[in-house]
């Protein structure tokens, strides 16, 4: 047995290995049906909003706060890197100025879990003053409303 | 416009830490994309042009002009060069061959270091009384400058070649390259 795994194993507070593995097979399990019940949620708004951007004169303008911010980093990464100009701008630093960064030509996609976010909810409306074609599409997931299955 | 989501529970057994829910996300801006992708027509070498420094974007954007020889670098004798010109030819530009071209810089034929050892079985032939015309070869394998360099690797494969002569489309000589080449430039 080589010296690091001995040291891991000797260390105080041990894992219940089936525990340990329970754990993340129920983890893949919810994440694979929270992607599987998305096949019902690919409707008109969706078609709509691929129909905005793919005609987006300017840019698609992604933002969101914590973990919605690490997601809307990714799919701006993604759009970019797919033939749709996109960048993520930080709520929090566009009541700061960023706004600036958004233009009439732009569309916004802004990520929410709650669809409550302070941060969003603020700009929101400067953001739609600026006038068509923008627009903006709240992703609102309901996690916390819903029931336990 | 909203598109909305809604996932049953959270990974988390709090049910507060968004773990199902920003994987839901994740999903659902990568269907976005790649819809988009698919309505624009988004092909591989669209994708290479975002990413010239990964080894896909290097294949599909890395064109013969970028990596092969030009001007004084290329091996070239005239068409009434004996072939000891050309083997002095050969050894100085070190493609392992040379060009021979027409008064005008037309591509006629070449000559390579496998021809002269094979030259060398023909006991007749002798090396130093011979013009390159008659024992060049015609009609060689060459490649427009425009083409991707993946393609030089492909023709020299298939061909069991090391060297190409690039040729523009009016038939001049315009450069040449070897497998060498190639590597430095990590087509291959």
């Amino acid at each position: 047995m080589n010296a690091q795994l001995k040291s891991i194993l000797d260390m105080p507070v041990k894992v219940e290995q089936n525990q340990v593995i329970d754990s993340a097979r129920r983890v893949f399990d919810i994440e694979a049906r929270a992607i599987a019940a998305l096949t019902d949620r690919v409707d008109a708004h969706f078609v709509r909003a691929s129909q905005l951007m793919l005609n987006c004169p300017g840019r698609v303008v992604v933002t969101g706060m914590g973990k919605s911010g690490h997601i809307g980093n990714k799919i701006a990464a993604t759009l970019a890197s797919t033939g749709t100009p996109s960048f993520f701008v930080h709520p929090a630093e566009a009541s700061h100025g960023d706004l600036g960064m958004i233009t009439d030509q732009d569309v916004v996609l802004a990520l929410s879990n709650s669809g409550e976010t302070d941060e969003l909810l603020m700009i929101l409306p400067l953001i739609k003053r600026k006038e068509d074609p923008l627009d903006r599409h709240v992703r609102q997931t309901e996690f916390n409303t819903g029931t336990r299955e | 416009m909203s598109i909305l989501m809604s996932v049953a529970e959270e990974a988390c057994p709090l049910n507060l830490a968004p773990t199902a829910s920003t994987t839901a996300a994740l999903v659902m801006g990568d269907a976005l994309a790649i819809a988009l992708l698919e309505a624009r027509g988004f092909t591989a070498e669209d994708f290479a042009m975002s990413h010239p420094a990964g080894s896909l974007g290097r294949k599909l954007l890395m064109r013969i002009s970028d990596v092969m020889h030009t001007g004084e670098q290329v091996p070239c004798v005239a068409s009434d060069a004996s072939l000891s010109q050309a083997l002095v030819e050969m050894t100085r530009k070190g493609l392992g061959m040379t060009a021979v071209t027409d008064a005008d810089g037309r591509l006629l034929g070449v000559f390579t270091d496998g021809d002269l050892r094979r030259m060398l079985d023909d006991a007749d032939m002798d090396l130093r009384d011979t013009a390159v015309l008659e024992v060049m070869t015609r009609r060689p394998k060459t490649i427009p400058p425009d083409r991707l360099a993946v393609e030089a690797a492909k023709l020299m494969e298939d061909h069991a070649i090391h060297a190409l002569l690039v040729v523009a489309d009016d038939g001049m000589l315009v450069g040449a390259l070897n497998i060498h080449d190639l590597l430095r430039a990590r087509v291959v």
